[in-house]
Parts: structure tokens; sequence; C-alpha cells
């Protein structure tokens, strides 16, 4: 009696071990079965056995597994087939602590001459769902679209559909806004050609603002370089200008009366500005903004020469 | 200043080349239909239903729309491809070697062809398969 115990509990642990080892972890049953039945129609029509095995490791319900094949849900592809094509996944959750993402890979496996995994890429489905939120539509699609491509590479003949041509059920109607067909062609196209225009009016700007920066600092350089070379004058000038002025009285003599300016030096004991330097004195359209006395006493001199 | 001039015209050509792809994107599109009925021979038409038919294989066909003109989904069953667009759903078929191309609007072609993507794309019709469940334990 004592011998049956540990195997009575054995057996109780046994039933109640989490049923999710043996269920299937990708579909619900009706949505396998309906796959299944898709692929035994296939099957009858091209002589190809079609199936799925996807595994799935997931650190909290442990390993698990969802098979299938044109002779049901949750069994695999018969050995009795001569031509196989079968689609095959590995999804790998982490847990929340983890530093990893969660990662998944597929493959195409077939007889010779089926289809390959390139075949199965160049279908376009975006496999990065696997890991999404709903990896049975992922496979589900996958799987369905294994007798066309075993049409494509010749392994099998095409099955063709044909529409339906009786009355719709009445709650019949499409529900998902599929977005504008536009945007989706175009939207790359319009974002990239704003992006060169306002890359070309920004370069536009910047050479304008540069080159007004440069046009700046060179009127600046100019303006400074005047400004020296008249303060130069000016000083030459103002060296020359003392014996100028006292060749003539620097208040106004009037024109009436005239002093010769042969005598002014001789008279007045100052020393001779050679005539030379005299004509150096600045005319009356060089002297930049001259103060009106100097202005004033210009005529006088002139005169004086004269 | 021949540099500045240089630069202003690389700044133009730059710019001009943005308005010419704008342009291009607005105005050099077309729908799926216009790009059918430009690519393949037209069989029969019966109001916005229309066949169209071409020597490729089907998948070639499919892969051929897919990059033209690019469906905001896509269906795949033993017998055919299936593309939505946001006006029209377009159904790829065996046709001996070759296609068959049909395009209708999105209600006709919804009943058209709710055995294959009734459920998926809409409500009623028999296939309410992978409509999502899964395990979805990721992160």
């Amino acid at each position: 009696m004592r011998a049956f115990v540990p195997l009575a509990l054995a057996t109780a642990l046994l039933f109640a071990a989490p049923a999710a080892a043996s269920a299937d972890v990708i579909f619900d049953q009706a949505d396998a079965d309906d796959l299944a039945a898709t692929l035994a129609e296939a099957t009858e029509a091209q002589g190809v056995c079609y199936g799925w095995n996807v595994t799935v490791s997931d650190p909290v319900a442990g390993p698990s597994e969802s098979i299938g094949s044109n002779v049901g849900a949750g069994r695999p592809i018969s050995n009795d087939c001569a031509e196989t094509v079968e689609f095959t996944a590995s999804i790998i959750y982490t847990s929340e602590s983890s530093e990893s993402e969660d990662s998944a890979t597929y493959d195409v496996i077939s007889s010779p001459g089926g289809p390959d995994r390139t075949d199965f890429d160049a279908l376009g489905i975006d496999m990065d769902g696997l890991t999404g939120e709903d990896p049975d539509v992922v496979i589900g699609n996958a799987v369905t679209a294994l007798p066309l491509l075993a049409a494509d590479t010749g392994l099998a003949q095409p099955i063709a559909a044909s529409p339906e041509t009786g009355t719709a059920p009445a709650d019949a109607q499409l529900t998902d806004d599929p977005g504008s067909d536009w945007w989706r062609q175009s939207g790359g196209m319009v974002l990239w050609g704003l992006a060169l225009m306002v890359a070309g009016a920004l370069f536009a700007w910047w050479i304008v603002m540069i080159n007004r920066r440069r046009v700046a600092a060179e009127q600046a350089a100019l303006e400074r370089a005047e400004r020296e070379a008249e303060q130069k004058r000016r000083q030459r000038g103002r060296r020359g200008r003392p014996a100028a002025r006292e060749s003539a009285p620097p208040d106004l003599t009037p024109p009436t009366q005239p002093v010769p300016a042969q005598t002014s030096p001789l008279s007045t004991g100052e020393p001779a500005v050679p005539e030379e330097q005299a004509g150096e004195e600045p005319t009356a359209e060089e002297e930049p903004a001259a103060s009106p006395s100097e202005e004033d006493t210009k005529p006088s001199v002139q005169k004086d020469k004269e | 200043m021949m540099r500045l001039r240089t630069k202003l015209l690389v700044a133009g050509a730059i710019g001009g080349v943005g308005l010419i792809v704008l342009l291009f994107a607005i105005f050099g599109g077309g729908g799926v239909r216009s790009y059918l009925d430009d690519n393949y021979r037209r069989q029969s038409a019966s109001g916005d239903s229309i066949v169209y038919t071409s020597s490729a294989k089907p998948k070639a066909v499919y892969e051929q729309i897919r990059s033209a003109r690019p469906p905001a989904d896509t269906r795949f069953d033993p017998s055919g491809y299936f593309l939505r667009y946001s006006d029209d759903i377009v159904a790829i078929t065996a046709d001996g070697s070759g296609s068959r191309i049909y395009v209708d609007d999105e209600r006709r072609g919804y009943v058209h062809w709710l055995p294959f993507v009734g459920g998926v794309w809409g409500s009623g019709g028999s296939g309410e398969n992978f409509r999502g469940g899964g395990p979805g334990g990721g992160k």
C-alpha cells in the first residue's frame, strides 16, 4: 500500500502540470483548425504537404510550441509526403528585468526545388510582428502563403481563386481604415522634396549672410583706411599750416587790402614756408568737414598767395 | 564674387531638385488603377470592377504591383494574393501559366473576396482567422 502513495502523488502532479506545455501557444484552437483545413485543401489540389512548427521560449511559461499541418492542428507533416513545404520559427521572449529584447528567427524548409526563405521574404511580410502583439496573424499569413510559393517555384500547380458572385451577408463590411494611398506612395518623396527645398533655402540664406558680413567688414576696413589717410593729411596740413597762416593774418583781411606774400615772412621773422609745402595745403575739395573757421580763412590765404 | 555666384547656384540647384521631387510626388503618381491600366491587358470590365491579365506568374505580378503602389495591407491564400488600398481591393490569381488581376472598389471587392479576406479586413463572412489573441508575451 505504501508503494502506491508516491505513484498516486506523481500521477496527481502530472495532471496538475501547466496546460500551456501541451496546448497551442500561438493559435486559438479554432484558428489552428481553420489553418490546418486551408492547408488540407491546398494539399488536395496540389499534392504537396504543408505545415508549420513554431517554438516559443518564455521565461514565465517555459518552452512551448505550435505545430500543425495539412493533416490537422497539433500534428506534424506526415513522413509519407513526397513533397513538403514547412514554415518554421523560433520566438524567444525575455523577462521584463532582462536587458535583452525579444527575438525571433524563421525559415521555410522545402523539398528540393521548393521555395526557400528568399522566396518567402519577397512577399514582404513584416516578420518583426513575430515578437509583436499578434504573432498568430503573422504566422497565419505566412503559412497560408506556402502553397503560393510552391506554385511559383514549380513544385506544385497553382490554384486559381474565383470571386464570389452571390449575395453578401448583411453584416459584411470593411472596418479598419487603410489610410491614404497617396501619402503611402508619395509621402517619402514629399518629405525628401521639402527637405531639399529647405536645405537649399538655408544654404542660400547662409551664403547671403556670410557675404553681407564680408562686405560690411570690407567697407569698415575701407572707411578706416580713409579715415587714417585723412588723419595723416590733416596732420601734414597742421604741420604746414602755421607758416601758411602766418603769411596771412588769421583775422580776415579785407580783400581790398592785400598783404604782399613775400614781405610777411621777413617782416614777422617766422620761418618761411617753402612754396612746394604751401602747395600741399589741402584744397577746399580735399578738406573734409573742415571747421567753419578754417574754411573761412581759406579765401584770404588764397588771395594772399595771389 | 564668382565664388558667391557659384554658391548661390549650388543652393538654387538643391532647392530646384527638391521642387522637382515635390512636384513629381504630387503630380507624378496616380493610383493603383492607373498603374494596372498602364501595365496590364484589360480583359473585361463591369462598372468599377475590372479584370486584367498578364503572362507573368502571380507572385511576379504581386511583387510588381506591391512595389509600384504599396498597399495598406496584404493577405495571402493558397489561391491568391489580396491587396487592400484606401478605395480599392486588388486580387491576383493564377490563370494558366500567367495571372489574372481583379480590381474592385473596396466595398464590392470585400464582398467578392469575402471567403479570403472576410474577418480580416472587415466584419461578416466565415473567415474570422488570425485576428490576434496570441501569447502576447512580448515587451
